[in-house]
């Protein structure tokens, strides 16, 4: 009778929500574009160079490792879980995919293909040990997937011998990816990389939007026991849901291999991906307890973060006060998109 | 106005919720010292009620006497400072603190001072044994306790802040009929002691046992309140329902054929012993037995959902086991879990979510995108075949009363095509109307050749149910009887190992 009391006061406040006003509804269901809106307008007027062909371009195109690890931490947070290796497992694949590539594509540009498929393979590898974990032995997401980011970590300096590791021009493979990550289509000089993230993206908001397997993730997360006690496999899709987030957290890698010519182990520990893509999440409304959440809001969450650095960037906001910016921005983005929560 | 021979008065209480008017000039009172009942189908009102008595909510009008003086209860704290003490079903206790600490948890020490814990244990054992409970431990940790004891508990707790309404809502939902036995003795010993108690119960059985009057709502009014002496159950159901009813358990011509599933020995863990029975089609077939017995555990083992021991199962003439539910699902068995918001239902999810789970294949083509149309169609027409009252199938769960969360919960069932039925107190919960509903699907399903094993603690509702009942004490199952054995004797006889 107890969550009784809760789901009754917490369906007042909905209806009395609702009869006062429809609007506030509105604001609550939409904040995360909201923000956005506001983003922009004041991006611009602090910058004129904000809303410039140029600076949109390059910002989405900075984005695109943000946008595809995005999309596989999200999956993992809808099912319940989340997953903290992605910043490890795409620093890796930065390594890994730079020594592949000068090893075997001195000449010959198909050999490209077989490294970016075998660091993929390598992310995967990743998610699918943290989906059996998971998934499987019912371990906990956090404590899992923070030990995994240690064990990432290790294989990027493992395999560097702890250096940084600059792939050389000469070498055609290299030369192929740093172009192609480069390349802006000539009639609107948009960056190929955002078309191809683009259509990851489209491809998983309609998987979420009108398949089973979208239906079911969310079911997972929104109640594993009682999906579990219908009968249906939970394990298989939190399993899926890990090997994508460790693909994309690759492909992520490979991306900023191919933009920025180097290996790097530093990636494997410095980088901010963990933490922007599970704010990106949160603030575009993917609960962090499993179960709801939608590609798009997402997409939303990533581009407010952009916004907000691309912003303090344009502005001359010099880097170390920009970390501490940052991060209260984002306490505040994620206390914004829990109001009007009923369990807020 | 206020007579003193009543210590609680609820005068023209008036409560509305945005356009839904919970209570209407509803008139309650309740002598000092006795037992009283108050009944009516979910969302009669009832509930409301006793908030506003507790202080949960704000009344919009009306007037409130304790002991003929007329009160303002504005918050639980109001409440609990006149008296006034609310034990849930779910109970308010933390479950990995002692008896001793639960019991004091807001006075564990004396004026500020260090807790004193051999004066806190001492405390806390006379006034478990002042209630007649001395034998709980004290140190132990509340989660160790059996759920009858955690009650116990709440009640000292309660009484330990000087209450003197104790207002219990569904307090036997969670036990057996043996410990409800219990739970009736210290609460007639407690109402001989000059506490009022007001009952909120499903169970009429027990009302007519316990209480001395009753008092009806219905559409958030004040039908009536009876001498407990003046009605009998058919007039009290149809009070509360506002029609007369033929009879609360419908009706079944049994067509009972082969047998479709035989358990063997049974083992899981500690709580299941040496399972052994057979179910056949088109047969209900009960398992009864005290909270604890091993009804749910032995089920749940055989389902997959715990680990099996020992011991066959034999699915249609050949040995099957399943390791995950996923198995049994896909060989024909169901189950309708006992705990429905935490196992049976997604809360937060739309009805249509719910329903399709386990079937999303069959409406997907080329692609696998699901045809919602073909969706909308299957789930309506199962919405309309199990009568679930939803404005629309696109609202989430949580918003449905508790009837109808559970009928979605069987619609999820049925959906997965299982011809064995494992329903775990499919109507713990529920009001009687949709009762009767849930009733008629079971009747329904096993006239078209399902095999229903009913898990339930209320013995009415195996007796009027079933065509045999299994039950079991200690894990082990103590009689298997037909139904013209089922009677309230034989099931206590055996549930309580009485010979």
């Amino acid at each position: 009778m107890k969550a009784d009391l809760k789901t009754t006061v917490g369906d007042l406040k909905g209806s009395a929500r609702i009869q006062r006003m429809p609007v506030n509804d509105f604001f609550v269901k939409n904040n995360a574009p909201i923000i956005l809106f506001i983003l922009i307008i004041v991006s611009s007027i602090v910058s004129e160079n904000f809303l410039t062909w140029r600076n949109i371009t390059t910002v989405l195109l900075q984005q695109v490792p943000y946008f595809l690890i995005s999309m596989g931490v999200m999956l993992t947070i809808m099912t319940g879980g989340i997953d903290l290796s992605v910043a490890a497992v795409a620093g890796c694949s930065n390594v890994v995919v730079a020594i592949l590539i000068t090893k075997w594509g001195q000449d010959n540009v198909g050999m490209l293909f077989v490294c970016i498929a075998l660091t993929i393979l390598l992310g995967c590898a990743i998610g699918a040990l943290n989906g059996f974990f998971i998934g499987k032995l019912r371990m906990a997401p956090f404590i899992v997937t923070l030990a995994m980011m240690s064990v990432a970590q290790g294989i990027a300096y493992l395999v560097s011998g702890g250096a940084q590791f600059r792939m050389k021009n000469e070498i055609l493979s290299a030369r192929a990816l740093t172009w192609f990550a480069a390349y802006r289509d000539p009639l609107i000089g948009m960056p190929v990389l955002v078309y191809v993230t683009l259509a990851i993206i489209l491809v998983l908001w309609f998987v979420m939007r009108y398949t089973p397997f979208g239906r079911l993730i969310l079911a997972v997360g929104s109640n594993e026991s009682a999906v579990r006690l219908a009968g249906i496999n939970v394990t298989k899709y939190k399993f899926i849901a890990y090997v994508i987030s460790g693909a994309l957290a690759a492909a992520a890698g490979i991306i900023v291999t191919g933009r920025s010519a180097l290996g790097s182990p530093l990636n494997a520990v410095q980088s901010d991906f963990a933490l922007s893509t599970v704010a990106a999440c949160v603030i575009g409304g993917v609960a962090l307890e499993g179960g709801k959440g939608t590609v798009p809001f997402t997409v939303v969450g990533v581009l407010i973060l952009a916004l907000i650095t691309n912003v303090m960037n344009l502005a001359g906001l010099a880097s170390y006060p920009q970390y501490v910016v940052k991060g209260a921005v984002i306490i505040f983005a994620i206390f914004l998109s829990r109001l009007g929560r009923e369990d807020g | 106005m206020a007579e003193m021979q009543y210590h609680v008065e609820l005068v023209n209480i008036c409560k509305s919720f945005g356009g839904v008017r919970a209570c209407r000039n509803v008139n309650f009172r309740v002598k000092a010292g006795e037992i009283h009942a108050l009944v009516g189908e979910n969302g009669a009102g009832k509930s409301t009620l006793m908030k506003i008595l507790s202080g949960a909510y704000a009344k919009d009008s009306g007037d409130i006497y304790i002991g003929g003086q007329k009160v303002n209860i504005n918050s639980p704290k109001d409440g609990l400072s006149l008296g006034i003490s609310v034990i849930y079903q779910e109970f308010a206790l933390v479950g990995s603190l002692t008896v001793a600490e639960n019991i004091f948890i807001d006075q564990l020490s004396e004026k500020g001072r260090l807790i004193n814990w051999r004066r806190l244990r001492e405390r806390a054992s006379s006034a478990l044994e002042s209630l007649g409970f001395g034998s709980i431990p004290v140190d132990k940790a509340v989660s160790e306790l059996s759920v009858a004891h955690r009650q116990v508990v709440e009640i000292c707790k309660a009484l330990a802040r000087d209450a003197s309404v104790l207002i219990l809502d569904e307090p036997t939902s969670v036990l057996a009929s043996g410990e409800a036995g219990q739970l009736f003795r210290l609460l007639r010993s407690l109402r001989d002691k000059g506490v009022t108690i007001i009952y909120i119960s499903h169970r009429l059985e027990e009302i007519f046992k316990l209480c001395d009057r009753i008092t009806v709502m219905k559409d958030g009014c004040h039908v009536g309140t009876y001498k407990t002496a003046e009605l009998d159950e058919k007039e009290l159901v149809s009070l509360m329902i506002g029609r007369t009813l033929e009879s609360y358990f419908p009706a079944r011509k049994p067509k009972i054929g082969e047998t479709v599933m035989k358990l063997e020995n049974i083992s899981s863990g500690k709580t299941v012993k040496n399972v052994s029975f057979e179910v056949r089609r088109g047969e209900v077939l009960g398992i009864t037995g005290l909270v604890g017995a091993g009804r749910t555990e032995a089920m749940r083992a055989v389902f997959g959902a715990d680990p099996l021991d020992g011991g066959r199962v034999i699915l249609n003439g050949r040995q099957v086991r399943f390791k995950t539910p996923e198995r049994a699902v896909k060989h024909g068995i169901g189950m309708l879990p006992e705990d429905r918001k935490a196992h049976g239902v997604l809360l937060e999810m739309p009805i249509r979510t719910n329903i399709t789970l386990t079937r999303l294949k069959s409406f997907t083509g080329p692609l696998k995108i699901i045809n919602r149309k073909k969706e909308t169609r299957y789930i309506e027409d199962l919405v309309k075949r199990l009568s679930i009252k939803a404005a629309s199938i696109e609202d989430n769960v949580s918003s449905l009363s508790g009837g109808n969360q559970q009928k979605v919960a069987i619609a999820k069932l049925l959906a997965s095509d299982c011809r064995i039925l494992i329903l775990d107190e499919p109507t713990r919960g529920v009001d009687v109307g949709a009762k009767i509903e849930i009733y008629n699907i079971i009747n329904d399903l096993v006239a078209n050749g399902f095999a229903v094993i009913l898990i339930s603690s209320e013995m009415a509702e195996i007796i009027g149910m079933c065509d045999r009942a299994v039950v079991m004490k200690d894990g082990s199952v103590a009689g298997i009887l037909d139904k013209n054995e089922l009677t309230e004797e034989n099931l206590i006889k055996y549930s309580m190992g009485v010979n």
